[in-house]
């Protein structure tokens, strides 16, 4: 059986966030495959969410390498990671990633908007993905008056709208109950796997981190250990 | 072009979102934008006045309109009033940084690049101050119609609306006060939209700026022994120097203080705050905390404040040497001396103006800072710190450093004014003094026009909204 070769591959990588201060990363090696889902754990401040920065391209490593097909993300500029962001990447925080000044339908179809594409377009998929994410109700709401859950599937919806090749999520159900964590948790590996969307999940939850494929934990800036590669593929 | 429009879409749905505060500041910095025209067109007339282009002779009721050599002077002033306004669009585009700060990201994080979100902030400024220039430009005509019309037609007039606008210079005029203050709007968020993870780290402190206060001190030897050496040249009466010579001089030196009184602030700040984050009374604490936190703060918001008290304090003195020298040399200007007082009370008058536009770009920003501070406030009031305690820390934070740096101004402004050839008169106190402790009386007024809004703002409540 052949291993397709990665989607995102970052080896070695370095980041600290100031003179005399710990690195948050120290030699990181990771990679994600086309399509699979995987969950990264470790303990809090090991560096997962500036790992997750890294590969995504929202932050440069001061050494190491990421690799985006061809492309070396660590070196690329600050456009480009901006264009990948809005047309093959999308990302999903804890909290904090939508507008608050935009409604629910301008907030999931920004990406589209910022890449040009003609406001009724842009509308009409937003308002599809919002149907699916189930928060088509609340499109002329905006961020400030939703609730958390709510809030999340419209980050979702956002991140999915460009049918990116990578989702990025950071911890995107620590602040939602179990119930509406889980229902969010569905929402979002049924999309991805519709749309063969490879996912890069943090969580601190056993339970979330069953979704997924595969499974990498992060202590003091460096993986270091995975589980489920074998099962998949 | 597409790009252009589809970012000017999006401006406008961010706008019809934002929050109050969003829209008061675009009504204010469209207001900024009025007056700016206004004085620059003013301007404009004033210098087309006896030229080919300003309907012949000018006879005017007053002669600082007549006399070639004093309209320089005049216009002079009317652009020198555009400076407060620009101070003042200026501590309006601080109003909702913060809030600005994290739209921004969000939207980098989505995709934009900083060059399209810095687009997105200057297209706004730029409509918005364009609406306000041509807003001033209306209203220009419009007064200048009404007084054309109130003052009838023979005889020497007192407004020069024979004069026809001159349009080349007015439409310049009309575009570059948006330009300027887009310029403006874009260096104060010049670091805006660098970061798109500027809303999810939220939980992360600013850093102190204690460094850069730090600078401000190092600075302030060489600035204020520089700005000491200007002063006493001028004492030790250089100013027998040619007229042209001698008034370079006392610009310069004027300039230097300024620029003395500036860096003094900041330093004063950060010492002040430290000395005063030692104290043991809660309110001294609180505001000590936050000077040292950011001691340019300071600086910049009695910048305006600080070059009002300087050239006030000056003109005041001055004021007062000249109506005495008149008194003592009755023969010499028997002819005339109404023309000096009349010039007198006209630079009073655009005195007044700015220190009015100053005053409104303080309250501007002790408004802006209580806002950028709310949660804060909200947490301090909620682990029971008394919201009197809260009012005093912010009137501390403004008194701590403009006290004495007013003091200081009011010092330079004396100094110079002492070093003035008036023979026969002496260095008025009374008037000067009084001055400076009305400009620091009004600062405080300001800023307690403010505290409604922080007992407002200040409210455990407050802590529950994002
Ligand atoms: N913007 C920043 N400035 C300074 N230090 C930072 C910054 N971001 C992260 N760090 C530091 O880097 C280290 C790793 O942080 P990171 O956020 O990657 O951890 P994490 O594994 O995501 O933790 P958590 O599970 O709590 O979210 C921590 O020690 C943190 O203090
Ligand atoms: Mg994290």
């Amino acid at each position: 059986m052949t291993t397709p070769p990665p989607l995102i591959e970052a080896r070695d990588l370095v980041k600290s966030y100031g003179a005399g201060q710990a690195p948050a990363l120290r030699g990181a090696i990771l990679h994600l495959a086309p399509g699979e889902i995987l969950a990264v754990t470790g303990p809090s401040g090991s560096g997962k969410s500036t790992l997750l920065h890294c590969l995504s391209g929202i932050v440069t490593p001061d050494s190491g390498s990421v690799r985006y097909g061809s492309e070396r993300l660590d070196q690329a500029t600050e456009t480009r990671r901006s264009e990948l962001r809005r047309t093959e990447f999308g990302v999903v925080f804890q909290f904090g990633q939508l507008v608050g000044e935009l409604t629910a339908l301008d907030n999931v179809a920004l990406p589209l908007l910022l890449a040009g594409t003609s406001r009724k377009k842009a509308h009409e998929s937003a308002g599809e993905w919002l149907e699916r994410f189930g928060v088509r109700g609340q499109a002329a709401l905006r961020p400030g008056e939703m609730s958390g859950g709510q809030g999340q599937r419209v980050a979702l919806a956002r991140a999915m709208v460009t049918r990116p090749k990578a989702l990025f999520a950071d911890e995107p159900t620590g602040a939602l109950d179990s119930l509406a964590g889980e229902q969010v948790m569905t929402a979002l590996v049924h999309a991805a796997r519709e749309s063969g969307t490879a996912v890069l999940l943090i969580t601190h939850d056993a339970q979330v981190a069953a979704y997924a494929d595969r499974e990498a934990t992060v202590r003091d800036g460096a993986v270091a250990g995975e589980t489920g590669a074998e099962v998949i593929r | 072009m597409r790009g252009l429009r589809a970012d000017a879409r999006l401006a406008w749905a961010l706008l019809r979102g934002s929050p109050g505060s969003e829209r008061w500041r675009l009504t204010l910095t469209g207001l900024g934008a009025v007056l700016g025209t206004g004085f620059a067109l003013a301007a404009t007339v004033v210098a087309v006045i006896g030229t080919r282009f300003g309907g012949g002779v000018p006879r005017y009721t007053n002669d600082l309109l007549n006399e070639s050599g004093l309209r320089p002077g005049v216009i002079a002033a009317l652009l020198l009033l555009v400076l407060p306004v620009l101070a003042f669009i200026g501590q309006c585009t601080r109003i909702g940084a913060l809030q600005r700060e994290r739209r921004l990201a969000a939207l980098r994080l989505a995709g934009a690049t900083p060059r399209q979100v810095r687009r997105i902030s200057a297209l706004e400024t730029g409509a918005v101050c364009g609406l306000g220039s041509l807003a001033g430009l209306a209203g220009f005509l419009a007064l200048r119609a009404v007084l054309d019309a109130a003052q009838g037609g023979s005889g020497p007039q007192t407004w020069p609306t024979d004069v026809p606008v001159p349009w080349a210079a007015a439409v310049p005029v009309v575009l570059a006060v948006p330009a300027l203050a887009t310029l403006e709007a874009r260096f104060t968020l010049r670091r805006a939209g660098a970061d798109p993870l500027g809303v999810v780290s939220k939980g992360r402190r600013p850093r102190p700026r204690v460094g850069r206060g730090r600078l401000a001190l190092w600075a302030l030897a060489p600035l204020a022994l520089l700005a000491a050496t200007g002063l006493q040249l001028l004492n030790t009466s250089v100013l027998n120097g040619g007229m042209a010579m001698s008034a370079a001089l006392v610009i310069a030196v004027v300039v230097l203080c300024a620029v003395a009184l500036l860096f003094g602030t900041a330093g004063l700040a950060l010492v002040t705050g430290r000395l005063a984050a030692r104290s043991s009374r809660p309110a001294l604490l609180i505001a000590g905390e936050r000077l040292q936190a950011d001691p340019w703060a300071a600086a910049r918001s009695h910048a305006a404040m600080l070059l009002t008290a300087l050239i006030g304090v000056g003109f005041v003195g001055v004021r007062r040497m000249m109506i005495d020298y008149l008194d003592a040399w009755p023969e010499s200007f028997a002819i005339n001396s109404a023309f000096y007082t009349d010039g007198l009370n006209l630079t009073g008058l655009a005195l007044l103006i700015g220190l009015s536009v100053t005053i409104s770009g303080l309250v501007v920003g002790t408004v802006e800072s209580v806002i950028t501070r709310r949660r804060t406030l909200a947490a301090l009031s909620a682990t029971g710190v008394p919201r009197s305690v809260l009012s005093r820390a912010v009137l501390l934070e403004t008194f701590l450093p403009l006290a004495p740096t007013i003091a200081v101004a009011t010092a330079c402004g004396l100094t110079v004014v002492g070093s003035l050839p008036f023979e026969g008169t002496s260095l008025p106190l009374l008037e000067p003094l009084l001055t400076a402790a009305a400009l620091l009386a009004a600062a405080l007024l300001a800023t307690t026009a403010s505290l409604p809004l922080l007992r407002r703002t200040a409210h455990p409540a407050e802590l529950r909204y994002e």
